[in-house]
């Protein structure tokens, strides 16, 4: 369910219609340095917290190839996910490699989505309604009007802003916040990796040599790139 | 007192070029007066260990890596090994990139680069490795290949820094024109092209059917393994020649043509779309490298079908890269060995 909403708003998020940064600042963040210069925040993604979803299912422990089935992801990517969950703090691995522990972290950020995203389909429907209530009086006073032939008391009909502020009783909504960014961080899938295989080489390939023309070339580069470094320094 | 350089050992200059591709994992190095070039095909096949194979594999000094229960035959004896058993080599790339669902293959890639690239001179020297540009006609994950060849490369004790594989053909082999034309990187798993202007690329993009794609279609038109067709192209092809064509000569024959079509049609595409395409005064050249440009007769198929084409720009030359094989690896060593002068 939760990740059915989250990829509905995605989906919604792609089109501009709602930015999910605003409805889940929790959850989903967009990556980057955090601003006390500490670790670089850790964003979650749909797939990301259908994993989390998918080990809960699980009664909090899971092997890849149970959660690679449960989401329909091939192991390979699980895997690679799942460490990032783990740099994250959302996951630790048990007993063996390849099973993994939803944390109180991961717990809490599944917790956390999945209220922000009742509150905003609960405001989304009353807000519906609200409106639909107010275009259905609108109609009846219309009518009422052209029966009787005098003005009916009716308030002018509301925005939509101010008919989900009204209706909700929430706090306005806030202003869009910067764009979401794509999510860059990166976990090198080798981090950690023993490929200290044995190997019955050291050096290996074919080795040609030939007389080096490149001296040429790499002065003219070094030339161009100083002209050019040189220009912008004179802008 | 002052330590004596060995007699006779060639200088060796700071800054390598690696060519990461589909088929070869290529790294050019400046020896001296020489430059250097190792290559190693980036294939590798598994069979089951056993004392008696390990032995025998080292006997015939083939390079191999031993994994878990299996025994992984490295390099061109690969393929000679698939030959035989008539199946396929396993590739640790696919299309031009580290895919991210083989990540078992990881490790061999590592190794493999680790064996052709070597330790730096000093730690922090710059290797300059290649990347393919946007991919116009598949959702490639050049993110993850990126940054798993710099973790690898960073693991090495090199400063890694990356270049567009189109881009480094231009840097290899259009000096003598300010860095100015198209660089096209005919590669096995993908086609790289660049457009650049005094060294700065314009245009740069790639395409995934390549050199792997003719094997395959030609494999299944004549009912072959891609590997043996592949050992064919590369040993005997000759696309001069119309007539009097086995079978499988004519089906690379007619795939040729097909990709050469392929991109110049991907190219004049690119050019229509571009909000910023350039007005070069002057008629450029183009170049063509990479392996699937090797045979014999692709330039003259090149040009025949170029002459056809409505191509946006006026072509002075259309020539073969003087290292086809070389040319990415060239061109990325001649970016590090300019970074390293400035040191």
């Amino acid at each position: 369910m939760v990740v059915a909403r989250i990829r509905a708003l995605e989906e919604a998020n792609l089109h501009g219609n709602v930015d999910v940064a605003v409805i889940l600042p929790q959850v989903w963040k967009p990556a980057g340095r955090s601003a006390e210069g500490g670790p670089k925040e850790i964003a979650v993604t749909s797939s990301e917290l259908e994993i989390l979803t998918a080990i809960q299912r699980e009664g909090g422990v899971a092997g890849v190839t149970t959660i690679s089935v449960a989401c329909g992801l091939t192991s390979g990517y699980v895997d690679y996910l799942c460490r990032y969950l783990k740099r994250g703090g959302y996951l630790s691995l048990v007993r063996r490699p390849g099973v993994y522990e939803l944390t109180p972290k991961g717990e809490a950020a599944l917790g956390k989505a999945t209220f922000e995203l009742d509150r905003y389909f609960e405001a989304q429907g009353q807000s519906l309604m609200a409106q639909a209530l107010y275009r259905a009086l609108h109609a009846l006073a219309s009518q009422l009007e052209s029966e009787m032939g005098r003005p009916a008391a009716m308030p002018p009909l509301a925005t939509r802003r101010e008919i989900e502020g009204w209706a909700v009783g929430a706090e306005p909504l806030e202003a869009r916040p910067e764009e979401i960014a794509i999510k860059s961080a990166f976990v090198d899938p080798l981090e950690g990796v023993d490929v200290e295989m044995e190997a019955s080489f050291d050096r290996i390939g074919n080795l040609e040599e030939t007389a080096s023309d490149i001296g040429d070339a790499v002065t003219a580069l070094r030339n161009l790139k100083a002209g050019t470094e040189d220009k912008e320094q004179e802008e | 007192m002052a330590k004596k350089k060995a007699k006779g050992a060639p200088r060796v200059e700071k800054g390598k070029g690696l060519d990461v591709g589909t088929a070869f994992i290529v790294c050019a190095e400046q020896h001296g007066e020489k430059i250097a070039f190792r290559t190693q095909r980036d294939a590798f096949f598994d069979i089951e260990y056993s004392d008696f194979t390990k032995e025998m594999l080292i006997n015939s000094k083939v390079n191999y890596i031993e994994k878990d229960d299996r025994l992984c035959v490295v390099g061109n004896e690969a393929l000679e090994f698939a030959n035989i058993f008539h199946t396929e080599v396993r590739r640790p790339l696919s299309r031009g990139v580290i895919s991210p669902s083989e990540k078992e293959s990881l490790p061999m890639v590592e190794l493999i680069t680790r064996g052709v690239a070597g330790k730096p001179a000093y730690e922090g020297e710059t290797i300059y490795f290649s990347i393919p540009g946007p991919a116009l006609d598949a959702d490639l994950d050049t993110v993850y290949h990126h940054k798993t060849l710099e973790g690898m490369l960073t693991r090495l004790g090199y400063t890694p820094k990356v270049i567009n594989e189109g881009l480094a053909v231009v840097f290899s082999e259009l000096a003598k024109e300010g860095f100015t034309g198209i660089g096209i990187s005919f590669g096995s798993g993908m086609v790289n092209v660049s457009l650049s202007y005094m060294s700065v690329p314009i245009l740069a993009f790639c395409v995934t059917k390549a050199g792997d794609w003719i094997d395959q279609q030609a494999a299944a038109a004549v009912g072959e393994t891609a590997s043996r067709i592949c050992a064919i192209k590369e040993s005997s092809l000759d696309l001069t020649k119309r007539d009097g064509l086995s079978r499988i000569e004519a089906a690379l024959s007619i795939y040729h043509d097909n990709l050469i079509e392929y991109v110049l049609a991907h190219i004049v595409r690119e050019f229509e779309r571009t909000e910023k395409a350039p007005s070069i005064d002057k008629p450029i050249v183009i170049v063509l490298s990479g392996g699937s440009a090797m045979p014999k007769g692709f330039l003259q198929r090149f040009n025949d079908v170029l002459a056809r084409s409505k191509f946006p720009l006026a072509v002075r030359e259309v020539r073969l890269a003087s290292q086809p094989l070389y040319s990415v690896a060239r061109g990325a060593v001649i970016a590090a060995t300019a970074d390293e002068a400035k040191k």
